[in-house]
């Protein structure tokens, strides 16, 4: 899987052209984590279909970020695993991480490289080829409009850019598994357009994405699949359609985590 | 509203997430605080007899705590618990909110340190009766109440607006810790030379500045002067009252300074150099971040100034050159010791290595090559300019034989430290005031490597066996390669394995903020 996985990663920076196959390519098994007397994530499982657009949805706090952490491997779980496309993350790592994309949060950039010599940095430490990292820098400097900005230092891009470059690092590799926490958070609508156009091109080209957003209408346009994360359990899974059960998502989302959709304002507001 | 801002900075305070280690290191803080404080305090009994000379003494010492307490104030930028920038959109009363951050600034925790420390002054004075006792209590008081108002000043003098504002001031800073710390290494022989009242000039600079006054107002009314003394004292409190004057103007200037814009850093566009592999990749990250972070080139500064600078300062007070050659041996300790926050520095980005599977191994390895891109060649080229300047030929074994072993250690040991004791930086991008301790820890931990040669050296001199001496030099080098190699591999294998413990702990200092 391995050996498969890099020469595809040195053909193109796209998901390459794999059918989707009804195989899990993302699997959660168990996934829990505490912090102190706080269950951050309680026994998480979930299967995201192989060429699915499954959106990852919660309230603030829900534990989404945690629970996106640990199935990457960044954070160890208590208990549970996951496995991306069978290999299991913390088990076969180099076999699970090299299937992966991950949008790095801004903090984990470098903050002194430019966007050209941080995707360098990330292709060479990926172990691909030096040409091929430096077409594939140019290519996806290019088409995230960050050209202009080659000579600038990450700490002192726009929190829109930096997202981009974020993107960048995540794709620079040719992962089958996109994994993006709030990848549209701070974006101006140009790029956000943009964004869509690729993460689209990376589903429809057999890639599967996970993506995490407190959106709705965001995650209605975008994603075929669904689950709902509140207190750190999944209370909701499925297709798109199964998760809403003729509602908008925005009103089975509220329903789902109970929140009370009353409209209350401020006491003081009328004094 | 003092009230409210101790509270604000002590549940902050209480709030930071404490490693094992770093509550170590804070005792241990606390413990040479307290051990310096008091050796000063010491020197209130048993400075030199005559009042003039014993006024010197505590004058120096009185200049060295307070370039000290304003340098850290401008490095560190200032009370981490306190969001200064908050008050840009609260709109609280300019001269109320100044008045209550001099008065913040006046229960900072470095103050009761300086407060023993300049106790010294009324144990000085009462040695000279009652009267220069009594200028001495005024004078102390009157001389801490300035250095807590300039460190507040100071503090709030450290440039925001663009970023490159931010990076000269944290690079000037670097280089005033520098002066001290350099400056601080003179006091031990300056003590004896002003006893003596043989520099007269030196003499005249320290009582000249603010620092020096009190111990002179003391020394006058010593010398039946009271008039002359209450001048000082007076002085000194005007000195005060001037600085809380332009407070309120500082910090309005502060409050309405400029957002940066954040593009007016470039870095230039440079060929590669280094190979086309992953540990290679590393390297040239590391280099440039070693470069272009003005946290880490502060920090190189500071290394590459006192290393050069502690072995001049012999030089400059005895004439005495036999320190010169060793020059680069401690440069290479305290860049060690600077280094050994290497992972601390860079906070959450260790996230970004985590992602790529194997890569561990590798970021270790290239951490320690760009280590020694950066520090070796100047370590080496100032050990043999030492060597060649001073004309100190039987050093000549002894810098060949313990530069390799230092260098070496120093590739070894400090990623094993940084991984072993993980210091995240505070909200101002200081790693607090324990990281002193790791930085000795480090100190210590590099120039044992040095102990398999130096063993030799002294057997060969004690046994007057020549060739001893200089097989010495392979076995530095082989010292120094193994130190590097193992160390590096015990590294690398302690990042594979608690990788994600050690990026929680990195990633909860910015969570936690």
């Amino acid at each position: 899987m391995t050996e498969k996985t890099t020469t595809r990663a040195q053909d193109s920076i796209g998901a390459g052209t794999d059918e989707p196959t009804g195989a899990p390519a993302f699997e959660f098994d168990g996934l829990t984590k505490r912090f102190g007397e706080l269950t951050a994530v309680d026994d998480v499982r979930l299967s995201i279909p192989t060429g699915s657009f499954f959106g990852l949805v919660g309230p603030n706090g829900a534990g989404k970020t945690t629970l996106l952490s640990m199935a990457v491997g960044l954070i160890r779980p208590d208990y549970g695993t996951s496995r991306v496309h069978g290999s299991d993350v913390w088990q076969e790592q180099l076999a699970a991480k090299t299937e992966l994309g991950v949008l790095p949060e801004a903090e984990f950039l470098p903050r002194r490289l430019t966007g050209s010599e941080l995707l360098t940095y990330v292709g060479l430490l990926r172990g691909m080829d030096a040409t091929v990292v430096r077409e594939r820098t140019l290519e996806l400097l290019r088409i995230l409009d960050l050209t202009g900005a080659d000579s600038t230092v990450v700490v002192d891009y726009s929190t829109g850019m930096r997202k981009k470059i974020a993107l960048a690092v995540a794709l620079i590799h040719g992962p089958r598994v996109l994994v993006l926490d709030e990848p549209f958070e701070s974006v101006d609508p140009l790029s956000a357009a943009t964004i869509r156009s690729i993460l689209n091109g990376f589903v429809s080209t057999g890639g599967t994405i996970l993506f995490s957003s407190h959106v709705m209408p965001l995650v209605e346009s975008l994603c075929d699949h669904v689950a709902v994360l509140s207190a750190g359990r999944v209370v909701s899974t499925g297709t798109l359609d199964q998760v809403r059960a003729g509602r908008s998502l925005d009103d089975a989302f509220a329903d789902l985590i109970g929140a009370d959709k009353s409209l209350e304002t401020l006491s003081w507001f009328a004094s | 509203m003092v009230r409210i801002l101790i509270a604000m900075r002590a549940t902050a305070l209480g709030n930071a997430r404490h490693s094992r280690f770093g509550i170590l290191s804070l005792v241990a803080a606390v413990v040479v605080g307290l051990a310096t404080a008091s050796s000063t305090l010491w020197l209130g009994f048993t400075a030199a007899g005559g009042a003039s000379g014993g006024a010197d003494q505590l004058a120096l010492v009185m200049l060295t705590w307070t370039a000290g307490r304003i340098g850290f104030a401008a490095f560190s930028g200032g009370d981490p618990g306190i969001a200064l920038d908050l008050f840009r959109i609260i709109p609280v009363p300019r001269r109320r909110l100044a008045r209550s951050l001099l008065v913040l600034g006046l229960v900072d925790p470095a103050m009761p340190f300086l407060a023993i420390a300049f106790s010294s002054l009324v144990a000085f004075g009462f040695r000279h009766g009652p009267i220069a006792g009594l200028v001495g209590i005024v004078g102390a008081g009157a001389l801490l109440l300035l250095v807590g108002i300039l460190s507040t000043i100071v503090a709030a003098l450290v440039p925001t607006g663009s970023r490159r504002r931010q990076d000269l001031g944290a690079l000037l800073a670097a280089a005033l810790i520098s002066a001290v710390v350099v400056a601080g290494t003179l006091v031990g022989p300056l003590l004896a030379t002003l006893a003596a009242g043989s520099t007269p000039a030196l003499s005249l600079i320290l009582r000249v500045l603010p620092t020096g006054w009190a111990g002179d107002a003391i020394a006058a009314a010593s010398l039946g002067q009271p008039g002359a003394a209450a001048l000082l004292v007076a002085a000194l409190l005007a000195a005060n009252a001037l600085c809380a004057a332009i407070w309120p103007q500082v910090l309005g200037a502060r409050l309405v300074a400029e957002a940066g814009s954040g593009r007016h850093a470039h870095a230039r566009a440079s060929a590669r150099i280094l190979p086309a592999t992953v540990t290679g990749a590393v390297t040239s990250r590391e280099v440039r971040l070693w470069i272009r972070d003005p946290n880490r080139a502060g920090f190189l500064i500071i290394a590459l100034v006192v290393g050069l600078g502690g072995c001049l300062v012999p030089l400059i007070t005895h004439g005495a050159a036999q320190l010169l050659p060793f020059a680069g041996l401690g440069t290479a300790l305290i860049a060690a010791a600077v280094a050994g926050n290497s992972y601390g520095f860079d906070g959450p980005a260790l996230g970004l290595t985590l992602t790529v599977a194997g890569a561990e191994r590798h970021d270790v390895r290239g951490r320690q090559l760009a280590w020694f891109i950066v520090v070796g060649p100047y370590a080496i080229l100032l050990s043999i300019a030492g060597l060649l300047v001073s004309e100190q030929n039987w050093a000549w074994p002894w810098v060949l034989a313990m530069l390799p072993a230092l260098l070496g250690g120093g590739v070894g040991v400090f990623p094993l430290i940084s991984l072993l004791a993980v210091q995240p930086l505070d909200d101002n991008g200081s790693p607090g005031p324990t990281w002193v301790v790791k930085a000795y820890a480090t100190i210590v931990a590099v120039a044992i490597s040095a102990a398999p040669p130096i063993a030799l050296l002294v057997i060969g001199i004690v046994s007057r066996l020549a060739p001893l001496t200089w097989i010495a030099v392979p076995v530095g080098v082989l010292t120094g390669v193994c130190c590097a190699v193992v160390l590096g591999r015990i590294a690398g294998n302690l990042l594979a394995r608690r990788g994600p413990e050690v990026f929680q702990i990195l990633a909860g200092a910015v969570a936690g903020r």
